[in-house]
């Protein structure tokens, strides 16, 4: 029996915040609100819809798409149509990537997670990006598609 | 007090405290709604949480506002001196803690609704992709320490200065901390894919807002509205407004006895009775009252 004791039990509020931690430990972390990293993983396949590129930024949304292929050891199906039609289709979760050209002010936005643009140019008043665009919330497979754009920009490519 | 300058003495050390204490709330403040901001993304929960920590500004600077003119002596326009700001900046608060907390539970429960799932993507720190995720979560980390520790010292100043606007603002920063958890949670919960978890703690922590605005508003209205002096936590009458009231029924016997709080002080009407000619406040014998300082005046009507 422990009698007069100095140490004092951590207050019951802090026991989320640990219980959090403990569980951030497991797994994967973060991980996909609807699991599209670990399907791609368990599938090999992800589906990428291209919107419409001009060809040199095909070219380049290939390569990018090609990278992908090596960092998840998964095939990606690939296929064309105009941008509205590809973003209403990742909405749906019938794609897991649209690579088109996205204006900064796009109502899509809040709707898709748009990541950084491989190139940037100027159409009129508007600045386009050529980004890959996500669904929201596959946080694991975002932070993928991100480290890939950045290490290309940083080759160079 | 009304009609002379500057707090009565006995509470004079205790507010320096008060005012010391308040310009460190709103520096600490200013602190971690700055992390929160840079860190909070696309997050509901870290965004309602950052809204929550900058209306906690209001009480702190509705004190400080309040208090300098609590000071000022009576005057020509002003008979009655400026007992009463405290109270109006008080309910000017409390309307608009409540208006956002509505509006963020109406967000929050529009996401639920929509089932909105939240991105929060990565950033490249020395060759490293970092989730935002961990700043998130350090920012709410550290935004539970000050409230927590600076509402612990508001109180027992509160208590012994009878201030409700300082009460009500450690009820608050009491309130920031724990929402500061449900935020930190809504967000780790978020990381595992949880879409819900970050509408969920957004939505409480809009519940917390309103339920802090509504204690406020209660506050605020019933010395409005000339009501009688209640304990700070709005509960039971005050103690200090019972001993008086028993004093003065003592005093003049079938008298009826009125009572009205005027910011941190007591007016007391006597109805039925005439003013005794050596009648002086300050010498009323009054057992019970703890603090002599909150009897402002009495008053009669024969």
């Amino acid at each position: 029996m422990l009698v007069g004791t100095t140490r004092k039990a951590l207050p019951l509020r802090c026991w989320p915040i640990l219980a959090s931690l403990a569980l951030a430990a497991c797994g994967p972390y973060p991980d996909d609100i609807s699991g599209t990293l670990e399907r791609i993983e368990r599938s090999d396949r992800f589906a990428v819809g291209l919107a419409g590129l001009r060809p040199a930024d095909e070219q380049a949304a290939r390569a990018f798409i090609g990278g992908l292929e090596q960092a998840t050891g998964a095939t990606a199906t690939i296929d064309d149509a105009p941008l509205e039609a590809q973003l209403a289709r990742l909405e749906h979760g019938d794609l897991d990537l649209v690579i088109g050209e996205i204006a900064e002010d796009s109502p899509w936005l809040a709707a898709v997670a748009v990541i950084e643009p491989l190139s940037r140019r100027r159409e009129g008043r508007r600045r386009l990006g050529l980004s890959p665009v996500a669904m929201n919330g596959e946080n694991r497979w975002i932070a993928l598609v991100e480290r890939e754009v950045r290490d290309r920009a940083g080759r160079g490519a | 007090m009304s009609e002379g300058k500057g707090h009565p003495k006995e509470i004079r050390a205790d507010m320096k405290a008060a005012r010391n204490l308040e310009w460190w709330n709103i520096g600490w403040t200013i602190t971690y709604v700055a992390a929160l901001g840079f860190a909070m993304g696309s997050s509901q929960a870290m965004r309602t949480a950052w809204i929550e920590d900058i209306l906690g500004l209001i009480p702190p600077i509705v004190f400080l506002i309040s208090e300098r003119y609590e000071r000022r002596a009576s005057n020509a326009r002003f008979h009655y001196g400026y007992d009463r700001v405290n109270g109006l900046g008080f309910l000017i608060a409390a309307v608009a803690l409540t208006a956002v907390g509505l509006l963020l539970l109406k967000d929050a429960a529009t996401a639920l609704i929509a089932q909105e799932h939240v991105t929060v993507g990565t950033t490249r720190i020395m060759g490293h992709d970092v989730w935002l995720g961990w700043f998130m979560l350090a920012a709410q980390a550290y935004a539970c320490i000050p409230p927590f520790i600076i509402g612990r010292k508001e109180l027992p100043l509160a208590e012994r200065l009878r201030d409700k606007l300082l009460h009500t603002d450690a009820l608050m920063n009491k309130a920031n901390w724990q929402t500061g958890v449900a935020g930190f949670v809504g967000v780790a919960l978020l990381g595992f894919g949880l879409w819900w978890a970050d509408s969920v703690a957004a939505a409480l922590i809009s519940m917390g807002i309103i339920w802090d605005g509504w204690r406020a508003l209660k506050v605020a209205t019933a010395e409005l509205v000339d009501g009688v002096p209640h304990e700070l936590d709005g509960g039971h009458r005050a103690q200090d407004a019972k001993a008086i009231e028993r004093a003065l029924k003592a005093q003049f016997p079938g008298a009826k006895v009125l009572l009205r709080e005027t910011g941190r002080y007591i007016r007391a009407e006597v109805l039925g009775a005439a003013a005794p000619k050596d009648f002086a406040v300050a010498e009323l014998e009054i057992e019970g009252l703890e603090c002599r300082w909150r009897l402002d005046s009495v008053a009669f009507r024969p």
